[in-house]
């Protein structure tokens, strides 16, 4: 199924091939992790997303941040490199897992994050809520979102909660 | 025997028609939980809670004489925040960050409104019944589930309040019915003689000088912008399609909305830009997942109160028309 994935990120899968992929896709947490993790990668390296020297030195500042957990952590291993990129997934699945898992550990607005192999940071279950410097595109998207929510035509501007929400104000009280 | 008989056909036939009456009860108690939010005027404090994160907030709505509906938010945790909303036109004040962002959606009249002619076609992606009774900031509360029928969408819990129909508290459910966001009053008087004062903006005398975020809308919300998602999660529909201005200087931006008639994913495309960074994958604020995605010279960001993969195979099907 691995193959499968990324076959269809290459776009090489006939239409059928597709729909199948994506309904497992659907229905597989485990596959939906893999898929982000080689669509992120596969756009890092064709040089969609540029990792430039700026990228990398607020990716070890946000690693600082990150706490260590010493607890024995259930890492996947990738499948054996079979493309360039695979093989560089392989390198920073460590990093990107828990990203993709500790989603709720992220700032908002803050990527995938990709980095060098950093064994010692792993993902931990306890929720930090974060602040973000660079959130206001996505806070207008977000307001942007929510005049079209239809839950908003029952609970009003209440929603907005959402938009204006200060993760880290937990972080300062 | 006969007995036996008629009892098996009372359940046969009773157990769906209680069923359906459940869920025309508490669809009709969705509807009237829209109307109640539009019409009544309301001043309460209430509690919105996603992950760790629990923010206190003072609401208060007025209607005028006029039927103007405006609203005002102040969030009473943390760094002082507020939204203000006239009409359909909204205002969120960002002191720390001296932020205004503003979105103005149009007439109300020119876009359908959104819950009541679509409550009839949710039944198709959830289990839609009523639950249990109970009390929410002091008030006789139903309550109504609706649960999804597949994982491209959470599942809901709304408490209404019995005599008003007003929706005091609303839960969003993962698939193990664990709470992933909730927004709940904790004080609320319902009917109040509010005054237009009650819902004056705090912050906007204060806002001079602030960076404004506007992207407001330079076509009508139906028109062709060009872009189709080809793969589209089941039970999206496209609701909406519009160009947003992001300033003088730039592209306009193109939204483009789906809804399955309760949550809704917003898509946005704009040209991409070397400072716009290095944002690409999947990432979340609060409740709301967000993916971007880049595709040729653009930028692809979907967002929404579903699942993180609904997002993803969104993202994977916007493409340019040809």
């Amino acid at each position: 199924m691995k193959e499968n994935l990324s076959a269809l990120i290459d776009n090489e899968l006939e239409d059928r091939q597709a729909q199948q992929v994506l309904d497992r896709l659907h229905a597989d947490g485990d596959l939906r992790d893999e898929f982000a993790l080689q669509v992120a990668v596969g756009d890092a390296l064709r040089g969609d997303i540029g990792l430039g020297a700026a990228f990398t030195a607020s990716v070890m500042s946000r690693l600082d941040d990150e706490p260590t957990v010493l607890a024995p952590v259930t890492r996947r291993s990738a499948a054996a490199p079979k493309r360039m990129w695979m093989s560089a997934a392989a390198a920073v699945s460590g990093v990107a897992l828990v990203s993709w898992l500790g989603l709720d550990l992220m700032p908002a607005g803050t990527p995938v994050q990709l980095a060098a192999s950093t064994p010692s940071v792993s993902y931990t279950p306890q929720v930090r809520a974060t602040g973000a410097n660079n959130d206001a595109p996505l806070r207008a998207y977000l307001v942007a979102h929510h005049g079209y929510s239809p839950t908003g035509s029952m609970q009003g501007v209440a929603l907005y909660a959402r938009g204006v929400s200060d993760a880290s104000a937990d972080d300062r009280r | 025997m006969i007995f036996r008989a008629v009892c098996l056909l009372a359940a046969l036939i009773g157990g769906p028609v209680a069923w359906a009456q459940s869920q025309a009860e508490a669809l009709s108690m969705l509807s009237r939980a829209v109307t109640a939010s539009q019409n009544l005027s309301y001043a309460g404090t209430f509690v919105y809670q996603s992950g760790a994160n629990v923010e206190t907030s003072r609401i208060a709505h007025y209607v005028d004489s006029d039927g103007n509906s405006i609203e005002r938010l102040e969030v009473l945790d943390g760094s002082p925040r507020e939204v203000v909303r006239i009409n359909d036109e909204v205002r969120c004040y960002l002191p720390k960050e001296k932020i205004v962002i503003e979105d103005r959606r149009g007439s109300r009249k020119t876009f359908p409104s959104l819950l009541p002619e679509s409550i009839n076609s949710l039944g198709e992606f959830y289990a839609i019944k009523r639950g249990a009774s109970g009390r929410v900031a002091g008030f006789e509360t139903h309550s109504v589930l609706l649960e999804p029928k597949d994982g491209f969408r959470f599942g809901y819990v709304f408490w209404i309040e019995a005599q008003t129909g007003l929706l005091l508290k609303a839960r969003m459910v993962n698939e193990r019915g664990e709470a992933i966001e909730q927004f709940a009053f904790a004080q609320l008087e319902i009917g109040l003689p509010l005054s237009r004062e009650d819902v004056r903006s705090r912050m906007a005398a204060m806002s001079e000088g602030w960076a404004v975020h506007s992207a407001s809308t330079t076509t009508g919300q139906n028109v062709d912008v060009g872009w189709v998602a080809s793969a589209p999660v089941p039970g999206f529909r496209q609701i909406a399609g519009m160009r947003r201005s992001l300033g003088p200087d730039r592209p306009d931006m193109v939204h483009m909305v789906f809804s399955d008639g309760l949550a809704a994913i917003s898509v946005f495309i704009e040209p991409f830009r070397k400072e716009d960074g290095n944002f690409i994958g999947p990432m979340k604020h609060g409740a709301v997942n967000v993916f971007k995605r880049r595709v040729g010279n653009f930028i692809v960001t979907a967002l929404g109160e579903v699942p993180p993969h609904s997002l993803l195979r969104m993202v994977e099907g916007v493409e340019q028309k040809r």
